[in-house]
């Protein structure tokens, strides 16, 4: 027999098959990308994303020439549009804005005690300013806001999501293996919780808040009851899942060999439940970042200092801003980047753990 | 056991869970602070030009002409002790008229909404999952597959934010946001109007259909691929029946099971797509008749519409249990065979 053939570990194996999809390596690529941004946000936004510049500023245009890249922010022509009476707008005639790697800056914060005054990119000098997305209704960056954002809407999400699992995981765990009356009754909470139409409760739970709360306490509360209503599907499929593979032989075979109930539910059934928890971790990531943006706009988001990107997408309810300025939808584009990302790891991860 | 039987059974069953419910749902819209009549003493000063100590007495007599000094639960018992006697929701403190009128107004359109997207969504769902999984393999089922995903990902609520900007401000169309042109508002049906009600509503149905359309393609083909490969197809095949015989006369019916099982979970989806869209949209129907009444802290409009739309999900979810042991009599209808 050889022995340099290494046997190919379950991990291996899940890789090799979720390689071969490449929306999946895709999406992997981006979250990666995501998590890199998670982290370093503030050094990535090439402008302090609570400085005030004039509002609703269009995008700048960015152009490259021989002393390298540079902004041009659009000028009032001093004529308006006949139909919507606006100001029109023109590029021509603009100051050039030097665009520089490593840009000096005012310091700011990037991640607890860890103060920089340099940014990835920025303008050339302190004070000027170059708006990839535009400006907001108070004139700040939009492109840097949403890369900051980053941090606070994913980690919510990360957060809501890992507390679900984990209760969701331990329930449906219990139920399964215990049976009886503890099934009995955990499955009545889980039928009161799933037949809760889910929309128009958080609508409910949202104006519930008061309107003074710190953000700190605000995102707690936040994360308490998106956790509190989460759980309920998954643990339903958890106890489905743990009901069959209590009743297999192997597991049979372990308690007549007298192994207690600790062993049997950690060495032979949670190892089985992995891969199917691991997978509706990543698919229910992206629903809970986009029920933040859509509760966001209907304003129940995170509230100042923090930014979220349902926080970004407040300004866009009033619709009428929509009209002149359609840049200010532009956050939509960061909840479509992550919303894709998460489900096409999802996906291939749900098609890749299953590889015998 | 009859199917009039099961149908008892589980409306039983369902009776414990919506009384909870209502409960629970009662007691959250009542927690926060302020009441409606906190809002109508704003409105007297500053709309009504009152004085702080006379809209203090209006808000007192309002409060307890309508009983809302009285203890949640009392209120609760009022409220539900209503419904049950009498089919009594309560009156809109803010809309002035019965809530059972709202209600009569927001859910026929919501869920006649929902249902079209639904149906849409299942008929189209079902055409593209047969024409995947019968060319599965070539570049229409990679296409198809891709416009899945794409499907099921895209949020619907940020779609419609989209269309909505490319409809009203690109477009200029001035359709979005009501059912009908002023000319049929009133107007008996016609054609002319079901044209326009189209015209109105079809960007709703679109962005809520979408997801499901997906949903139910997927689904689709995943099950006609496995039916595709049983060996009574085989069989078909080997007796030389044509291959539109063999896939829509053996393959498909047998495929449609797990999809009727899962209209069962649709419908939560479908109404809580309708519900994104409707408040993106201002369309008139539930979605933003809940966001209103909470806006201004008018209780029995929000608790009456949350209710309805919990017993219109349970009543969902036990129609598809049955329409699947109709369709397939392996499924014995007490439940709990193994």
């Amino acid at each position: 027999m050889k022995t340099d053939e290494k046997t190919q570990t379950y991990g291996r194996l899940v890789w090799r098959r979720f390689r071969r999809s490449w929306l999946g390596m895709a999406g992997l690529v981006v979250l990666m990308g995501l998590a890199v941004v998670v982290v370093l946000g503030p050094f990535l936004a090439p402008m302090n994303p609570d400085a005030r510049y004039a509002p609703y500023q269009t995008p700048s245009r960015i152009g490259v020439d021989s002393d390298g890249f540079y902004a041009l922010n659009a000028m009032p022509t001093g004529r308006d549009d006949p139909v919507t009476l606006q100001p029109l707008l023109s590029f021509t005639g603009a100051e050039k804005v030097r665009l520089t790697l490593w840009a000096r800056t005012e310091p700011y914060r990037l991640l607890g005690p860890i103060t920089l005054d340099r940014r990835l990119i920025g303008t050339s000098r302190i004070g000027q300013r170059a708006h990839l997305l535009g400006a907001d209704r108070f004139g700040r960056d939009i492109f840097s806001r949403g890369l900051v954002a980053t941090r606070v809407s994913l980690l919510l999400a990360l957060t809501v999501v890992t507390l679900t699992t984990l209760t969701g995981l331990l329930v449906g765990a219990t139920a399964g293996y215990m049976g009886g009356a503890v099934d009995r009754w955990l499955q009545r909470l889980v039928d009161v919780l799933l037949a809760f139409p889910q929309l128009p409760l958080y609508l409910t739970l949202g104006a519930l808040i008061p309107v003074t709360v710190s953000s700190g306490l605000f995102v707690a509360i936040l994360i308490a009851t998106l956790s509190v209503l989460g759980w309920a599907g998954l643990s339903r499929e958890i106890r489905g899942k743990t009901l069959m593979l209590a009743r297999m032989d192997y597991v049979r075979a372990a308690i007549a060999m007298g192994a207690d109930d600790r062993r049997i539910i950690l060495h032979h059934i949670a190892p089985n439940l992995m891969s199917h928890v691991l997978v509706s971790f990543t698919l229910t990531l992206p629903t809970i970042v986009l029920l933040e943006s859509f509760l966001g706009f209907l304003g129940l988001a995170v509230k100042p200092p923090m930014i979220s990107w349902g926080l970004m997408l407040q300004d866009v309810s009033g619709y009428s801003a929509i009209g002149s300025y359609p840049f200010i939808l532009s956050p939509v584009i960061f909840v479509f980047v992550t919303v894709f990302a998460f489900n096409a790891v999802g996906d291939a991860l749900r098609d890749a753990v299953d590889p015998y | 056991m009859s199917v009039v039987l099961f149908l008892l059974k589980r409306l039983a069953a369902a009776i414990p869970i919506v009384v909870l419910l209502s409960l629970v749902t009662f007691l959250i819209i009542q927690a926060p602070p302020g009441d409606y009549a906190d809002n109508l003493r704003t409105m007297l000063i500053n709309q009504g030009g009152a004085s702080a100590a006379e809209a203090d007495a209006q808000a007192k007599t309002f409060r307890e002409r309508n009983g809302l000094n009285d203890p949640v639960l009392v209120q609760y018992a009022r409220w539900a002790g209503g419904i049950v006697t009498r089919g009594d929701f309560g009156f809109s403190l803010a809309a002035n008229r019965p809530v059972a009128d709202i209600v009569a107004e927001r859910l026929p359109p919501t869920l006649l909404l929902a249902l079209t997207s639904h149906l849409l969504a299942t008929a189209l769902g079902i055409c593209l999952g047969v024409l995947a999984a019968t060319r599965a393999g070539t570049w229409v089922d990679t296409a198809l597959n891709l416009f899945a995903f794409v499907g099921m990902t895209t949020p619907r609520f940020l779609l419609a934010l989209l269309v909505l900007y490319v409809l009203v401000f690109r477009l200029d169309s001035s359709q979005v946001g009501s059912f009908q042109s002023a000319q049929y508002a009133a107007a008996p049906w016609s054609l002319g109007r079901i044209v326009d009600l189209i015209a109105h509503v079809w960007p709703v149905v679109v962005i809520a259909a979408w997801g499901g359309l997906a949903y139910s393609m997927r689904i689709m083909r995943g099950n006609l691929l496995d039916v595709l490969n049983a060996q009574y197809v085989e069989t078909a095949r080997a007796k030389g029946l044509s291959p539109a015989r063999v896939i829509f006369g053996h393959a498909v019916p047998n495929a449609l099971h797990p999809l009727v099982a899962y209209q069962g979970v649709a419908l939560p989806y479908m109404v809580t797509g309708e519900i994104e869209v409707a408040i993106v949209f201002g369309l008139a129907t539930v979605g933003p008749a809940i966001v209103g009444a909470m806006a201004v802290g008018d209780v029995f409009v929000a608790a009456t519409f949350m209710l309805v739309l919990a017993i219109t999900l349970i009543m969902g979810n036990i129609l598809a249990d049955l329409g699947l042991a109709l369709l397939d009599p392996r499924i014995r209808l007490e439940g709990g065979a193994k």
